[in-house]
């Protein structure tokens, strides 16, 4: 599942990315296709961001490092909670679920990272404007 | 019987066409989209005072785009260059 501005952007935000991230369940079956993916896109095998952390990145050809968060995000989010507001977004042949745009904001709200703080106003004002579209 | 073709001769049309696009005929896409992002953007600009009109006009024009136009990555050619 698409998560962080990534999600953002495909949720319509104007906002950029230097990193693609993913949110997965963190089964073995999961692992496997996580490194069948890492090779796919000529990238190396998944590793930690830091010791105090679960989360993994692979550096690929994409130009962007792909970012793996497992199981759960900050603001208590779980893979099952955002999967239930999640969307499906056609991207080329594909169909990726993408988190909701108020999980973003949420998880960014409780991240709370000088990066995060930066975006929030701009998530904030599309999600009021998408509300009054839709 | 019927219209053979060619230009319509009513000069309604003519100047309703002349309105529509800048040589005649329909305007392009890239016109239309702007227009529409144009009157969305005045249309709600009043209930959201508080967002700045120009990123209003950014939400807008990304929230009104196909989702797969969106996102923009940038990726590495085979010849080093980037392209989105």
């Amino acid at each position: 599942m698409v998560i962080g501005n990534s999600a953002s952007m495909l949720n319509g935000a104007p906002v950029t990315t230097q990193d693609i991230d993913l949110l997965i369940r963190d089964t073995r079956l999961n692992r496997r296709k996580l490194a069948r993916f890492a090779e796919e896109i000529g990238g190396s095998a998944p590793r930690r961001v830091s010791e105090l952390s679960n989360v993994e990145w692979i550096e690929g050809d994409l130009a962007v490092p792909v970012e793996i968060h497992f199981d759960r995000i900050s603001g208590g989010l779980t893979f099952s909670s955002i999967r239930s507001r999640a969307h499906l977004v056609a991207v080329g042949d594909e169909k990726l679920a993408v988190a909701a745009l108020a999980d973003v904001i949420r998880s960014k709200q409780a991240a709370n990272r000088p990066k995060d703080r930066a975006v929030l106003p701009i998530l904030r004002d599309t999600m009021a404007v998408k509300t009054k579209i839709e | 019987m019927g219209r053979k073709g060619g230009r319509s001769r009513s000069t309604a049309k003519r100047s309703a066409s002349r309105r529509n696009g800048a040589r005649g005929g329909r305007p392009r896409n890239a016109e239309l989209f702007a227009r529409t992002v144009r009157e969305v953007c005045i249309a709600l600009a009043p209930q959201v005072p508080q967002i700045d009109p120009g990123d209003l006009n950014l939400i807008v024009r990304c929230l009104l785009l196909p989702p797969a136009r969106r996102a923009v990555f940038v990726t590495r050619r085979k010849d080093g260059r980037y392209v989105f």
